[in-house]
């Protein structure tokens, strides 16, 4: 039998295997190999030599108990090996001897291994001899097979052949033990979320045409910012003390950072304000520390009282007198407040405020006019204009999504020479009707563009008969409510106290005179929820509630001889109004009293109130005064519908008493219908 | 330049009440600037780090068009308020009960 060896050729270009890093991680030979005296020289042998030479010496070697000669090279390894069992252990040593032999090259850069399958190997190939009946020398090999078979059988008991036994010496076994380092395994896992995979799609959807080679650049980039949350704080911190600096001013600069401090403004904020917002939303408050302890009375009439929530005031309005106060159509929590410049009379360039509920301590957005703002109001269908009239008879539209903090021009102006004007814009066809103390109450058109540029011009020019009366201070109200059958009534005030009923579609002379006031009319408000009831305040300190038929006020309220500024009805309850005169705020509740205002807030000493507000779905007030500041308030213990019997001998009460019944909302106003 | 932009950082956020303290940390993890001593800065800074990735893997895994905008936890003593940013997060300990 013969075993033919041939060694497993490798291709190999250099001996020496480096890894990504550059270090050398050329397989070292599991044999620790000493010298072979045969081979001192260390030469380059041809390949046949030193397997053939080396084979015998191995082979000689296998049969010894020996296994660590020092007949092999001086490869000198402190590392032990681990025996393995008979042929393959002589084919690893030779591929090692190979490896040891070559002279090591220096490689700088990388290399190819080639590695190229060999013809097959045939390591024992016993073919099996068959010869077919019908060959050649068929009968010769069936001739040598009879004569090999009695040759055997004639080799017992022949005298050519004797039974002998051997022995083979079974070499001892020895066991060698080895050890080798443990093989260092890393984990490394990742996770493909679904952001990641979308963030890679998108990226490389993006980049296709142009980034193409750059590709594994940016999957690379994807995964290290998953690896970010891997680094560890163990990192040596190399950086130098200029570099933080200006890393952080380029943080403390960018546009983010700003917007994510004003984020987190509006949160700090909150958080201090919660128990103040949570009562001026008529939630239940969380319990803190410094929470009041609610007493809870029940079947007790509480005396029903403001409650300072909070107030809305910045360096930049303090001092300057409010003028007047408007929520947005839009977003109920916007408030825009329009200040006097300087002190009042003297025109001097005013302010405008728009403050969010978000943050009470700092206005969002700040505009700043060229004179004292005396009305504004937002434009229902366009939320983000804000119309201002001006003291020097301009009246100017501003968007207020433009975040300017500088002096921003207005996106529209006119101006006349004349004094003052009010305004409101009304709903249906969004129209700007102003009046101003000239007499004149102009309808403005408003022509939209996309951009910021409104054109306006004047649609009709109310000139209004001036009769005895000098038209010189003008306040009105706009009728927008459903009137179902008339909708373009309104109401202006006058100086002379007397009021004047006209419409919008009849320019020419009043539809009605309601006279009453003898002082000038500072304020008409029309109820929110009943659409043919006014409300008319004045210098004399009355306050008359009107109906729109009737010439004479239905009802009339006095507490105290003092200018009422302004009069305002409760968006929420039908029968509460709150009005301002100059040092107090009376909150009257009609179902409650009609004689006393159910309650009396007094300013502080020094500081006059001049604006007043209600704020929708919530029951609170804001009083704006001649210190800039805005106050909320929430109106406490104030129970709204519950009846009392009121006995009163005045011609107003004939009225009431028509309805014997509690006086309940809807019969409030049956009553007037009987009359 | 700069003083301005810390001045005004210091009116906006520090100046509240409550506000135990801040911490701006960059992309790396390093405090940039902090309020507070150096081994409550690196600890938080450390922890909500991964937090804050965490939050934001949440976010984005339900919808990965959204993305994480701000981060409040609540506990029983402040309120921890972080902002996460592409390249910087701003954290502020407040003591909302003050």
């Amino acid at each position: 039998q013969l075993h033919i060896y041939k060694c497993v050729w490798l291709c190999v270009l250099s001996l020496q295997v480096f890894d990504s890093q550059g270090r050398d991680v050329t397989p070292l030979p599991l044999v620790a190999v000493a010298d072979d005296p045969d081979s001192k020289t260390h030469e380059k042998s041809s390949l046949e030599e030193v397997l053939f030479k080396k084979g015998s010496s191995i082979f000689k070697s296998s049969t010894t108990t020996d296994v660590v000669s020092s007949r092999y090279g001086d490869i000198q390894t402190h590392k032990p090996y681990v025996l393995c069992p008979s042929i393959f252990l002589e084919i690893i040593r030779f591929v090692l001897l190979l490896l040891s032999e070559f002279p090591r090259k220096p490689v700088d850069k990388g290399f190819d291994i080639i590695l190229s399958e060999t013809d097959t190997i045939s390591l024992l190939d016993l073919p099996p001899t068959l010869v077919s009946e019908d060959a050649e020398d068929a009968d010769a090999v069936k001739q040598r097979n009879r004569d090999y078979t009695e040759f055997c059988s004639s080799k017992m008991g022949s005298d050519n052949f004797f039974e002998r036994s051997s022995q083979t010496l079974v070499g001892e076994h020895k066991c060698k033990y080895t050890q080798t380092d443990t093989n260092k395994s890393v984990n490394k896992g990742t996770i493909a979320t679904t952001w990641d995979i979308y963030d890679s799609f998108s990226m490389s959807n993006e980049n296709r045409e142009t980034r193409e080679s750059e590709r594994v650049d940016y999957l690379t980039s994807t995964r290290n910012k998953q690896d970010i949350s891997e680094v560890t704080m163990s990192r040596e911190t190399g950086n130098s003390f200029s570099e933080n600096q200006s890393n952080l001013e380029k943080i403390l600069s960018s546009e983010a950072f700003m917007k994510s401090v004003s984020i987190m403004e509006r949160v700090i904020v909150l958080n201090i304000f919660q128990p103040k917002l949570a009562a001026f939303r008529g939630l239940h408050v969380l319990k803190g520390k410094l929470s009041q302890p609610v007493c809870r009375c029940k079947g007790h009439y509480l005396t029903p009282t403001l409650e300072p929530l909070w107030t809305f005031v910045s360096p930049l309005t303090r001092g300057h007198n409010i003028t007047c106060m408007t929520w947005n159509k839009k977003n109920p929590d916007i408030l825009a407040v329009g200040y006097v410049g300087g002190s009042s009379g003297n025109p001097q360039p005013g302010l405008i405020c728009c403050w969010s509920l978000k943050n009470l301590v700092w206005s969002e957005r700040v505009f700043s006019c060229h004179s004292s703002v005396t009305c504004l109001e937002f434009s229902s269908s366009n939320p983000s204009h804000l119309a201002i009239g001006m003291y020097d008879g301009a009246v100017a539209i501003y968007n207020v999504q433009q975040r300017c903090n500088r002096h921003t021009q207005p996106v529209w102006q006119v101006t006349w020479t004349k004094q003052q004007l009010q305004l409101s814009g009304e709903e249906r066809e969004e129209v700007l009707v102003s009046v101003s103390g000239d007499g004149r109450i102009t309808k403005w058109l408003i022509l939209h563009n996309d951009f910021n540029c409104v054109g306006n011009k004047p649609q009709t020019d109310y000139r209004l008969k001036a009769r005895e009366c000098n038209l010189y201070y003008l306040s009105f109200v706009l009728s927008v409510q459903s009137f179902c059958y008339d909708t373009g009534i309104y109401v202006i005030g006058t100086w002379d106290g007397s009021m004047h009923k006209c419409s919008l579609s009849n320019s020419d002379h009043f539809l009605d005179t309601y006279c009453k006031h003898p002082s000038p009319v500072t304020h008409i408000e029309w109820s929110p929820i009943y659409s043919d009831v006014f409300l008319s305040s004045s210098s004399d300190g009355t306050i008359q509630l009107w109906k729109v038929d009737t010439l004479n006020p239905k009802m009339s309220f006095t507490s105290v001889q003092s200018i009422v500024d302004s009069v305002k009805w409760s968006p929420n309850c039908g029968t509460v109004f709150a009005a301002i005169y100059r040092h107090r705020v009376e909150v009257w509740d009609l179902c409650q009293s009609i004689m006393r205002p159910t309650l009396v807030h007094h300013a502080e000493p020094g500081v006059t109130l001049s604006s007043l507000l209600f704020a929708k779905g919530s029951d609170s007030i804001l009083v704006g005064d001649s210190r800039g500041e805005v106050t909320v308030y929430k109106l406490k213990n104030f129970r709204v519908g519950k009846p009392k019997k009121v006995n009163g001998s005045s011609s107003t009460f004939d009225l009431w008493q028509g309805s014997t019944k509690s006086a309940q909302i809807p019969c409030f106003f049956t009553g007037w219908k009987r009359v | 330049m700069t003083i301005l932009y810390f001045s005004l950082y210091h009116f906006i956020i520090e100046g509240h009440k409550g506000v135990i303290g801040t911490i701006i940390v960059n992309s790396e993890g390093l405090p940039i600037r902090t309020t507070l001593d150096n081994s409550t800065t690196s600890l938080y800074a450390r922890l909500l780090r991964s937090f804050t990735t965490l939050a934001r893997s949440a976010v984005r895994d339900v919808d990965p068009q959204n993305d994480l905008t701000f981060v409040r936890i609540r506990s029983k003593k402040q309120e921890i308020l972080v902002a996460p940013e592409n390249n910087f997060l701003l954290i502020v300990i407040q003591n909302p009960s003050e």
